[in-house]
């Protein structure tokens, strides 16, 4: 390890990302948080568990708040410390920051924490407003923006500054989904050609269907502990030895230049800086593909390649599962799925997998370090954590 | 000094008269678009309402083929950031765009007002909308 464990992740659990009619958010919840259980071999929750923290981002889907009391209840301990954590898509990620900061800080031994989202019980229009409410809604989304819209604004800017072509987009869909192709748990596991994702319909030009993550419903749950406490509830701990976190312009139109995530390169300076490491020593990265550019850019605020080269990473096919720079092995936001507040939590599941060695065929082979990227709306909130085993 | 609130609300009310509005710090001079209560740069309150031209740059862009409910039907159309010739940026449609071959980085754009009525009376929001075309 090169950072100091900071908490361990004891366990982790996931429902399948995809369509859950007969599920809402609670029994999705219940399902995740069982698998992890399932993983934590001694831990009774009742005597173990200090506090549950939820990542959701929206209530109005089921008209059903205060998740965190119910999270708490449906983990068999209602009456505990808990809340919902609510930062747009980056929910998730936020929940495991404010379980690691009461770790850190002495209050809590070992908290369960949760992300999920049900969103597939409402049409597309709809779910397009809701999503808008993580953007500026009174400037941006009541003058016609959508949320595929914030992430064109940036397509269209770096494709016309570096020379990035629509094609460099349509290679990050095509990867993910070959990756999801391995993911038993993935929304999406079809693989898919250039010539179908350059021939989709536009959802906001340049970014066409194969460019935008899903509508999903799912939850995902990891169990954290204090590290001296890791070895009492699982042989395989993993440690997470280093995060950061940076806000940003809450609208992409009030940045000075909407070709550059600066809160992802601030959490992730903070984050590698923390666990003493540098982009170089990271086996796999899952990072907040919501859109295909999302994911290009990333590759530059991450330091995975330089400022305006990140079409080129896709292009070369540095980032996928079997070469230099893994990027999104579980086939990230886009052909996984993104079940707004779980995400973050999801991505942990993924890095733990790797770690622990249960990644099944898209394993990446002697995974040690993992540095998971969630992002919030379009890129006014980022958690950056390093994860070592 | 009696100036109308520094709100959103009154933002958009300005718009249903004709005209594009911001707040300037009276202290630091800072332009705010929309306007704020506190000034986020010197945490002045003395601020006060001034008309900008309307007149601006495309930064950059996007065409809207699935919009929320609030628009739908009105697609496809152009949404772009602006840069107004006072220096603020402000995102705007530009309802006559419909592909990508209409509308370049770069091009001047002068606002216009929507002062038709909303479609759902007595809800919020019920704003007008300013918008632009191309000059």
């Amino acid at each position: 390890m090169h950072g100091k464990p900071l908490a361990a992740i004891v366990s982790a659990g996931s429902t399948k990302y995809g369509k859950h009619d007969d599920k809402g958010a609670k029994e999705l919840f219940a399902e995740a948080f069982s698998e992890a259980l399932e993983g934590a071999k001694n831990l009774d929750p009742k005597r173990d568990v200090n506090a549950v923290f939820i990542g959701q981002m929206g209530s109005e889907y089921e008209y059903q708040a205060h998740s965190g009391s119910w999270a708490a209840d449906y983990a068999g301990i209602p009456r505990t410390h808990a809340a919902r954590v609510e930062s747009a898509c980056a929910s998730g990620s936020t929940a495991v920051r404010v379980a690691l900061t009461g770790i850190m800080s002495g209050l809590y031994d070992t908290v369960i924490v949760g992300g999920v989202e049900k969103m597939r019980n409402r049409g597309t229009n709809e779910v397009t407003l809701y999503l808008g409410e993580a953007g500026d809604f009174h400037m941006e989304i009541w003058n016609g923006l959508t949320f595929p819209g914030l992430f064109a604004l940036m397509a269209t800017a770096y494709m016309n500054r570096y020379g990035a072509r629509e094609e460099d987009l349509a290679r990050v869909a095509v990867k993910n989904h070959k990756h999801a192709s391995m993911n038993p748990k993935a929304q999406y596991p079809q693989e898919i050609t250039l010539e179908q994702a350059m021939s989709a319909r536009p959802v906001a030009w340049p970014l066409k269907l194969y460019d935008c993550s899903p509508i999903t419903d799912g939850a995902s749950a990891i169990i954290i502990t204090k590290p001296e406490l890791a070895k009492k509830y699982t042989d395989t701990p993993v440690y997470i030895t280093g995060f950061g976190h940076s806000t940003d312009y809450l609208g992409v139109y009030e940045r000075d230049d909407v070709t550059w995530l600066e809160g992802a390169k601030r959490a992730s300076d903070a984050a590698y800086r923390a666990a003493n490491i540098t982009v170089g020593d990271v086996d796999l990265f899952e990072v907040h593909d919501c859109f295909t550019i999302a994911e290009l850019l990333l590759y530059e605020a991450l330091g995975i390649a330089g400022r305006g080269e990140g079409y080129r990473a896709i292009r070369e096919g540095l980032t996928y599962y079997d070469s230099k720079i893994p990027v999104n092995v579980s086939g990230g936001l886009k052909a996984k799925g993104h079940p707004v507040g779980a995400t973050g939590v999801g991505q942990m599941y993924e890095i733990w997998l790797h770690l622990t060695g249960r990644a099944g065929k898209r394993q990446v082979k002697g995974a040690e370090v993992g540095v998971t990227h969630n992002m919030g709306g379009s890129g006014a909130s980022h958690n950056v954590f390093v994860i070592e085993r | 000094m009696d100036e109308p609130e520094f709100s959103v609300e009154n933002f958009y009310k300005f718009v249903s008269e004709g005209k594009l509005m911001g707040a300037r710090c009276r202290r630091c001079g800072k332009l705010m678009v929309p306007p704020r209560p506190v000034c986020p740069e010197c945490y002045s309150r003395d601020l006060e309402w001034v008309q900008l031209s309307g007149r601006g740059t495309v930064e950059t862009f996007t065409i809207i083929h699935v919009p929320t409910v609030l628009l739908e039907g009105k697609e496809p159309y152009a949404v772009a950031v602006i840069r107004l010739d006072e220096g603020p940026k402000i995102p705007g449609m530009l309802p006559d765009v419909a592909s990508p071959g209409q509308l370049k980085i770069g091009d001047r754009v002068r606002v216009e007002f929507d002062r038709s009525p909303q479609k759902v009376p007595g809800s919020w929001p019920n704003w007008p909308r300013y918008y632009f075309v191309k000059e």
